[in-house]
């Protein structure tokens, strides 16, 4: 039998009832007229006859309908516990399907085993842990020029992320790592800066597509000097980005950005930060006699609001056709201070999947970049006063890659670099600095790289560079040959927020 | 007497004209059909996957935030399907009444039994779903659940037309209903035995008695090596596996390669709405898998 379906073979005894009771009756009534005539001496023994059948005709329908309420429980059992499921048949779907007529011991049940698995998941623990996740990237580099071999554990960054309460989330980005420098020898263990690389606080309920953020962040400024080194398309720079920002878009302060509900993508982010750059700005170093870095700029032993820095965004993406994204974006930033320092920048970058059922993508994407910098020279910069001065630095990239599949992504990129900065001289030979030299170099960086992603979360890459310099780079020599192995690993769900 | 009518009536016109339909925004084209089923039109559907790609790797786009900016309502299949850009959009959306945990926030996973959940759970094991096997949209009788959901969720957003979404609920489930009888005659009795490319047709084989015998990735999103190859070759012979699953958006080379080796025959089939031309909604979706399978 399907036990599936109500079962059809329901006891007969109640239309049988009304027909028994009759017979019952016909065969008393029958009876008792057939006692009637005879003789009257007979009316006695037969009243009492009737009477006794009438009892017993009594006791009978009790009997039958006691019967009767037992058959009818029966029958509802039976019926509860082979109910046609109300949703789907099968018996692997799940929690809502028992809801067709049941029993209240079917439901009772149902609802025991509910409640034991909501306890299951309510009692594990670290429920509200943050969520963790890290990234490594170590890169072997060599220099030509310098003939040096490096293994450089540039990043070791772990990412810890949660949202707070219903009003705000909160991230922390911590990093351990070494410069990348492949001319220069780094010492693994004794060249490791370890810190906070982010810190941020953002809202997460405000009104009308708006969030602010408050720590150290990377600011949402430009488009390539606010990823993640670890995350960028290529192993190094680009050198124009590292100029004209000072390395990453690393700043304190606060920052808003806005999603305008006019039915386009625009995001429009302004901040105000102590300064953009995790390194500080190239157009102010002034390299020192003795071989170490200082600021060409006098600064300041305080920060008045003036010296502020504000800055801008206005980013924006274009669907061209199925497949084909066009992201743009335009950057301004300002601060006014002893020491004033403008940035302008402007990015562009196009994303196109060939084939939505296939995996392949092209990129091709760009920035120009400008800085300048103007105020007073620091004492070490100049000799006999502060005079005020002007130092500006500007540059660009442009890169294209085209990912086969899953695993296989070549590329290549240009990059020209013009940064100005300073330099000590000591003229009269006499082992003191004694003049300044404002220095003006046109490097022009050409790369090709080839990227393998073993998985989303594992990815090695091959780089070549060819650097060209009008000024010498180092060890006598105006270029240089590079090569980089870089294998960079994600473990967890190592996400940066989305930042167009 | 004709102005208290005419009055009723412009006003009635001026009601009508500023109910909007509810905005819904929905992952992949299966949930975005049933959508529309169950809303009609008092709903405006769009979806984020086309349907062609494999549902893992669906490319984020600008229209995709302005959607979601303006939803009413996001319905996804839940189950980390959609781990890759969901979360991400749904984030830069910063619209509050879509996110996790609100109303507008449909996860149609909540409503069924999953399986394949992961005993042990490590990266070592390839792209594993770390909640159970996602692709349910492939089992019609799980969808079904899943329509259910939606009138529910769409009824308790839009309470003036609860009993339309609850009615057009009940009819596409009545409809499905009507065509699994015919689907599982179909494939009744046959003894199918297949291998896939991708772990993702395990309710599609438990709901119509089809035998799942392996994948042609040892483990999720993993390329397979000589070695795994023929030992999956000897298996499938052992156990006179004669027909090759190839999900549309997967290279021909290696089921063909197996297929030489075998003798078993390849089909190339969708995992969505949309993957094929015929895919056109969920029922003929359905229909497209089960003639797959049936003709062999």
């Amino acid at each position: 039998m399907n036990l599936y379906q109500p079962s059809t073979q329901k006891l007969s005894v109640k239309k049988h009832i009304p027909i028994l009771a009759l017979t019952i009756g016909l065969c008393a009534g029958s009876a008792s007229a057939q006692n009637e005539s005879p003789a009257k001496e007979n009316n006695a023994g037969s009243n009492e006859k009737i009477e006794e059948l009438t009892r017993q005709v009594q006791q009978l329908t009790e009997s039958v309908k006691t019967l009767q309420d037992k058959v009818r429980r029966q029958q509802q059992l039976w019926e509860g516990f082979h109910a046609p499921l109300a949703v789907a048949e099968g018996p692997s779907d799940g929690k809502s399907v028992v809801t067709g007529a049941g029993t209240s011991t079917m439901r009772e049940l149902q609802q025991e085993v509910e409640e034991l698995k909501s306890a299951q998941r309510q009692h594990r623990t670290g429920m509200f842990n943050p969520d963790i996740s890290a990234a490594v990237d170590f890169i072997t580099s060599y220099s030509r020029a310098a003939r040096n071999v490096n293994f450089t554990m540039r990043d070791v960054e772990f990412l810890v992320q949660s949202n707070i309460d219903t009003f705000a989330r909160a991230y922390i980005v911590l990093n351990a790592g070494t410069e990348l420098d492949p001319m220069s020898k780094t010492d693994v263990f004794g060249d490791v800066s370890f810190g906070v690389e982010e810190a941020a606080i953002a809202t997460t309920s405000l009104p009308y597509g708006l969030v602010l953020k408050g720590g150290e962040f990377f600011a949402d400024f430009t488009r390539m000097a606010k990823v993640h080194p670890h995350d960028r398309p290529f192993v190094d720079g680009p050198s124009s980005v590292d100029t004209v920002i000072g390395g990453e878009a690393k700043a304190r302060g606060l920052e808003l950005s806005w999603l305008p509900p006019v039915g386009h993508y625009f995001r429009l982010t302004g901040g105000v930060v102590d300064n953009i750059g995790a390194e500080g700005p190239f157009t102010g170093k002034l390299s020192l006699l003795n071989g170490d870095e200082g600021s060409a700029f006098a600064d300041r032993l305080n920060r008045p609001f003036k010296s502020l820095m504000l800055y801008g965004r206005g980013a924006t993406l274009f669907e061209l056709g199925r497949g084909a994204v066009l992201h743009l974006g335009a950057d301004y930033a300002q601060s006014s201070q002893r020491t004033k320092r403008q940035i302008a920048s402007g990015d562009v970058k196009l994303e196109w999947q060939p084939d939505p059922a296939k995996y392949d993508m092209f990129e091709v994407g760009g920035e120009v970049l400008w800085t300048r910098e103007s105020g007073r020279l620091s004492d070490d910069a100049f000799f006999g006063g502060n005079p005020f001065a002007t130092s500006k630095a500007s540059g660009g990239y442009a890169y294209a890659q085209y990912r086969f599949g899953k695993q296989w992504e070549p590329g290549i990129r240009i990059d020209y670099t013009h940064p100005q900065s300073f330099e000590q001289l000591d003229l009269d030979g006499d082992g003191t600095a004694d003049a300044l030299h404002r220095r003006t170099d046109k490097i022009w960086t050409y790369s090709a790289y080839l990227n393998f992603w073993a998985s989303e979360l594992n990815r090695l890459r091959l780089q070549v560079n060819y650097v060209d310099s009008d000024h010498e780079l180092g060890f006598g020599r105006k270029n240089d040959w590079q090569i980089f192995l870089q294998w960079t690993a994600i473990m967890g769900a190592h996400k940066h927020e989305f930042m167009p | 007497m004709k102005k208290p009518i005419l009055l009723a009536a412009l006003l009635h016109l001026a009601i009508g004209a500023n109910a909007a339909p509810l905005k819904v925004v929905a992952t992949i084209p299966d949930l975005g059909d049933l959508a529309r089923k169950v809303g009609g039109s008092n709903v405006e559907v769009s979806t984020m996957a086309s349907g062609l790609e494999d549902p893992h790797n669906v490319l984020m786009k600008p229209s995709m935030i302005t959607r979601l900016q303006q939803a009413d309502l996001f319905i996804v299949m839940g189950l980390d399907l959609e781990h890759s850009y969901a979360p991400a959009l749904l984030n830069e959306s910063r619209n509050q009444k879509i996110q996790l945990g609100k109303a507008g926030y449909l996860d149609c996973s909540k409503g069924i039994s999953v399986r394949d959940v992961p005993k042990s759970l490590d990266r070592s094991e390839g792209d594993v779903h770390p909640v159970g096997n996602p692709h349910y949209n492939l089992d019609p009788g799980r969808m079904k659940i899943a329509v259910g959901e939606i009138a529910d969720r769409m009824a308790q957003l839009d309470p003036a037309n609860a009993a339309s979404y609850k009615a057009n609920g009940r009819s596409f489930a009545a409809q499905l209903d009507a065509k699994m009888a015919g689907w599982k005659s179909r494939l009744a009795g046959k003894n199918i035995k297949f291998i896939s490319y991708h772990p993702d047709f395990q309710y599609f084989a438990e709901r119509f008695g089809l035998q799942f015998v392996g994948t042609i990735q040892p483990k999720p999103g993993v390329e397979p090596g000589p070695r795994y190859l023929d030992e999956l070759m000897a298996r499938m012979k052992q156990e006179g596996v004669k027909l090759i699953v190839k999900e549309s958006f997967y290279s021909d080379r290696l089921p063909n390669q197996i297929a030489k080796a075998t003798g078993a025959k390849v089909v190339s089939v969708p995992v969505m709405v949309h993957g094929t031309k015929a895919a056109s909604d969920y029922i003929s979706f359905i229909d497209t898998l089960v003639n797959a399978f049936a003709g062999m």
